[in-house]
């Protein structure tokens, strides 16, 4: 709410300017966003919450004798989880009198200002699902274990699965979180094998994983092998300044995430404004607003893997 | 979770597997899920406890939840042909070497309810499992309920 009373230099016409910080549109290279496919799967919901279940098949067939009957499998869904969709919104009050006197654009800025905040929410609220992927009181998948965990239990199978490294990103554990994609077992226990596709990091390892993927000789090594990652994998590279330690999280932070992750974005409601006239209003006011609804969840590991980057170093 | 504990994997006579039903005492509320073996008390089928072995009748696991309640009697239907081969886990996967096939072996229950039901691979005291084959990689046992104590308390 902002009123004559509260701002009077403003109404006055005391001020030459009103200085406003520019908001800064989303152009930064590798930008990740929560709508990006490759790191949150867009999902459209018509209900209050979204309930999932995994799916495991029957593992690796068997070796038949020739007159042996063929061996059954037995597929199996469970392990339930719902995620209840959130909202978030805004509203400013703008009394008529503050709305006509104001010579300084204020209420142009106000809404924009609020809109810009409500966009930054999204983002920061989105990406707590990779700020928290380490923590076992923060993104679950339905085993109930924190997103990356050293023992993922599977559905249909007695076996684990191990996606969380802690070695600093850098030419020998971004391998290793290839090869944790490419040896990720499926939840009844098989090889799934996912390509690795997405690199996510932290906005303050931007540059040191572009030099990773990029350069032509493998980088901050001492030797001058050739760079896999440029010549043999097309890895596409994001960077969230939302997973960094300004955020909440830790400038550390790494994830690969093969095209079937499961990272998902429940979308109930996209984002809503609207405005009432003062002639409407009771105190002669306007009234602007605006909400989105939705929640994030991540009911299964699979394709996704994450350093913490407590151990080891960058070069 | 015990829902799937156990399958069936050959059930070795022509046709597919088929179901039996058979009645579940009052008392408590559908306290056999789908997968879990059982035994005879009574008249009635008892879930499998923690070694249990051919101290207990057993008749199968099941194919479907119970149905009783606190108050009414229930039902539930069995994978009951003792010919047919299981497939179940071990309860220690490290203990699956070739002098396990053919001994009969008891039944591992994890605690809480309906805790995960596993075939106790190395405790042949009154067992009445008899493991046929298994898979140490994939981690499973394949086995039959031996048929003599499938029909009488040994």
């Amino acid at each position: 709410m902002a009123t004559s009373a509260l701002n009077p230099n403003v109404v006055k016409t005391k001020l030459d300017k009103v200085v406003y910080n520019e908001f800064a549109p989303e152009k930064k290279p590798g930008y990740a966003s929560v709508e990006n496919s490759k790191i949150f799967n867009q999902v459209k919901i018509n209900k209050g919450a979204q309930q999932e279940e995994i799916f495991a098949s029957s593992g690796y067939w068997d070796q038949r004798g020739e007159d042996q009957n063929v061996p059954l499998g037995q597929s199996k869904v469970g392990q339930g989880v719902t995620y209840t969709a959130v909202e978030f919104s805004r509203r400013e009050q703008i009394p008529k009198w503050f709305f006509d006197d104001e010579k300084f654009n204020m209420v142009t800025n106000m809404i924009r200002g609020m809109a810009y905040n409500g966009r930054r929410t999204q983002m920061l609220k989105g990406f707590a699902t990779w700020r928290n992927a380490f923590s076992s009181t923060g993104t679950l998948t339905s085993d109930s274990l924190s997103l990356c965990n050293n023992s993922h239990t599977l559905l249909n199978s007695n076996k684990t699965v191990d996606n969380y490294l802690t070695e600093k990103l850098n030419d020998g554990s971004l391998f290793d979180l290839i090869s944790t994609l490419a040896e990720m077992l499926t939840q009844d226990g098989v090889l799934a094998g996912y390509t690795a596709e997405t690199l996510l990091v932290a906005n303050r390892r931007f540059k040191g994983a572009c030099e990773l993927l990029d350069s032509e000789l493998s980088a901050e090594t001492a030797n001058n092998a050739i760079n896999v990652y440029s010549s043999k994998y097309g890895i596409f590279l994001l960077q969230s300044e939302m997973i960094g330690a300004a955020a909440g999280g830790s400038d550390h932070y790494a994830f690969m995430l093969s095209r079937y992750h499961e990272v998902n974005r429940y979308i109930r409601e996209a984002l809503t404004t609207w405005s009432k006239d003062w002639t409407q209003s009771d105190n002669r006011s306007f009234i602007y607003g605006a909400a989105y609804r939705e929640v994030y969840g991540t009911p299964d590991f699979a394709g996704t893997a994450g350093t913490d980057g407590t151990t080891g170093a960058y070069a | 979770m015990a829902r799937g504990d156990f399958w069936i994997k050959d059930p070795l006579v022509g046709g597919g597997p088929s179901s039996t039903k058979f009645t579940v005492a009052a008392g408590g509320a559908a306290s056999i899920v789908a997968g879990e073996m059982v035994y005879r008390s009574g008249t009635d089928l008892v879930l499998g406890a923690n070694g249990d072995a051919n101290t207990r009748v057993w008749v199968g696991a099941a194919a479907t939840d119970s149905t009783e309640t606190a108050s009414a009697r229930g039902e539930v239907y069995i994978y009951y042909n003792p010919l047919y081969i299981l497939r179940g886990r071990p309860s220690t996967n490290a203990n699956l070497a070739a002098s396990v096939r053919n001994t009969q072996v008891t039944l591992d229950v994890a605690s809480g309810t309906n805790g995960k039901q596993t075939i106790d691979e190395d405790d042949t005291t009154n067992g009445t499992f008899r493991i046929i084959d298994f898979d140490s990689t994939e981690q499973f046992v394949d086995f039959q309920l031996a048929i003599t104590d499938h029909l009488t308390a040994g």
